[in-house]
């Protein structure tokens, strides 16, 4: 699409799709694994009674599409770890992308995994699994890697990554960082400063980069609504107090919002971002 | 409908002032009421391995306990109880340690207040948390309207009304135990939002922008305008010993270990300083900065006394 783009400088019925591994009669999770053994029933919460086991963070998982979470939690001795078994709508990259550590390792394990000292993320198809050390003990890496190995075991793989993804540059990408969202709060957290101004988006994919820069790429249905999501921004910003330069080069707005500075380029449905956090 | 006044911020600020004028630095013990005379810093900061031996060390500093807490005199304590996530839940040590000195200066009763279901807190170390502080645990039930104040928030922006459990009114000393963390929504949470665990559960769904085109920052309003109606403070004690910098309230994710204990009653002042914890600035935090505009306390930490104290 030929976006004609602006400068701007600112101040400014729940589907129970419930695997059968995860129904808390099955063997799944485990009720023993090695030297661990599973401290009472499993807990599953459906719905909207993620807010009686969430109070407080419930509504990001919801966003991606919650239908249900069975909790289990597993003791060696004074030894505590917790296993999370998310369930989701559609494939679990999403929010498994959103919750693992951005400062963890990959670990192949399910159809992705991120290891992060005492806890640990990994999904398989519509499943999301967190197990978490909940008491400080030695080596808690090594536990939370054996149920984890255990969990994994008796859960589905086979998801599919967002096909958004592929429309992040690969060269500088720091591996791990991608996120995947279609919910507004997911977009506040991954770009806080660009979140406000654009909405109605389908879908979007972001991601870190060695550069320094962090690139959020939005999608919507057709390119109609991405050049009404862009003049709507613009307005925004404008009734924010910044002011609007029209560009020379047809494809390119900058908003300026603390020591942010975003630019957009718009390409049929899909607009990216690319901001770069000044040096203070 | 509630016919109290709204919460009209900060006084105390003034009168602490009026002592760092006067060169004093350490409370001097007057009892609670006489606040109007007591020039205590506007924070205490302990920062030590033992999270009891800092809580006791913030309390002694704002004047002991007997500064807040007189023979006979009901106590109602708000910690934050998360989950079992590490660095997500009010430190339980930091709990009995506040419930003991309470005790101690002759409480009548200490009361842990939540609206939180019996099935949450049967949930492994919350229960265990409970049971060990020592408190009288008070679930509110958040179906029974006879235990609710509607409240109006005459300079609420984003809330009109906001239902609050009356029995937070219904003691002697408040006091706000919050831990200091991270959060998705708000980017920080402290002892400003700590107050959604009195408001009922269903008014706090819609602090949560759900819908497209309404306000991505509605919640932080919600909370800040939350904070003009509910009954303010006597003391706040937050736990900073370990906490959540990424991915709260509930976690996991990444851990801080400041090691430190907060103690104060600006509500603002107190999470401006644990923003800084999390690499934030107060004014950062738009919730901070709603609830610094509304009035409810001082955002820039120049202006705020601070103590800082190594406890062995």
């Amino acid at each position: 699409m030929a976006f004609h783009l602006r400068a701007c400088s600112a101040t400014f019925t729940i589907l129970l799709l419930v695997a059968g591994c995860t129904n808390p009669e099955s063997l799944c999770p485990p009720k023993n694994i090695g030297m661990w053994s599973a401290e009472g029933e499993t807990e599953v919460y459906i719905g909207d009674d993620l807010f009686v086991y969430i109070n407080g963070g419930a509504e990001i998982y919801h966003e991606y599409g919650f239908v249900q979470v069975a909790v289990q939690r597993y003791r060696r001795g004074d030894d505590n770890v917790s296993v999370e078994i998310y369930t989701m709508e559609g494939d679990a990259f999403g929010i498994y992308s959103f919750a693992r550590s951005s400062r963890g390792h990959a670990v192949k394990l399910g159809d992705g995994a991120t290891a992060a000292g005492y806890y640990m993320h990994f999904w398989s198809g519509p499943e999301l699994a967190v197990i978490t050390a909940e008491n400080e003990f030695e080596d808690p890496g090594e536990a939370v890697s054996e149920i984890a190995t255990a969990v994994a075991g008796c859960l589905q793989s086979g998801g599919v990554e967002p096909g958004l993804l592929d429309q992040l540059p690969i060269e500088g990408r720091v591996t791990g960082s991608e996120v995947y969202f279609s919910g507004r709060l997911a977009f506040m957290n991954v770009a806080r400063p660009a979140a406000p101004l654009f909405a109605g988006f389908e879908e979007g994919a972001a991601a870190h980069y060695e550069s320094g820069e962090h690139i959020v790429v939005l999608r919507w249905k057709d390119e109609a609504a991405a050049v009404q999501a862009l003049q709507e921004a613009r307005q925004l910003c404008v009734a924010s107090g910044g002011s609007v330069v029209e560009t020379e080069d047809g494809g390119i707005a900058e908003f300026e919002s603390g020591s942010h500075r975003i630019s957009a380029s718009g390409s049929e449905n899909q607009i990216t971002l690319r901001e770069q956090r000044e040096e203070s | 409908m509630s016919d109290r006044e709204p919460n009209d911020g900060i006084t105390r600020r003034d009168f602490v002032a009026t002592g760092a004028a006067a060169g004093t630095l350490l409370a001097t013990g007057v009892g609670f009421g006489e606040q109007s005379q007591w020039p205590a810093p506007d924070l205490v900061v302990a920062h030590g391995p033992d999270v009891a031996k800092n809580t006791a060390a913030v309390i002694e500093a704002h004047g002991g306990i007997g500064a807040f807490v007189r023979p006979g005199q009901i106590v109602n304590i708000l910690p934050n109880a998360q989950g079992s996530h590490p660095g997500t839940s009010t430190d339980p040590v930091l709990v009995k340690t506040v419930v003991d000195l309470c005790k101690k200066a002759g409480a009548k009763e200490v009361r842990w207040l939540t609206w939180q279901s019996g099935k949450y807190f049967e949930r492994s170390n919350i229960a265990q948390l409970v049971k060990g502080s020592g408190a009288k645990f008070i679930q509110v039930d958040s179906d029974d309207e006879s235990q609710w104040n509607n409240f109006e928030v005459p300079s609420g922006v984003a809330l009109e009304n906001i239902r609050v459990f009356k029995i937070i009114d219904e003691c002697d000393v408040f006091i706000n135990m919050p831990i200091i963390k991270d959060h998705i929504g708000s980017r920080f949470t402290g002892s400003l939002k700590n107050y959604m665990g009195a408001s009922h559960p269903t008014d706090n769904r819609l602090f949560h922008p759900t819908f497209e085109g309404e306000d991505l920052l509605r919640m932080e309003q919600c909370i800040a305008d939350l904070n003009t109606v509910v009954r303010k403070p006597d003391l706040i004690i937050a736990d900073a010993m370990t906490i959540l910098t990424s991915k709260g309230p509930f976690g996991p994710g990444d851990i801080a270990k400041p090691n430190k204990v907060i103690a104060g009653v600006d509500r603002v002042a107190l999470d401006s300083y644990g923003a800084t914890l999390l690499g934030l600035e107060g004014s950062e935090v738009t919730m901070i900065l709603n609830a610094h505009q509304l009035g409810l306390g001082e955002i820039d930490l120049r202006k705020v006394k601070i103590q800082e104290m190594e406890v062995g």
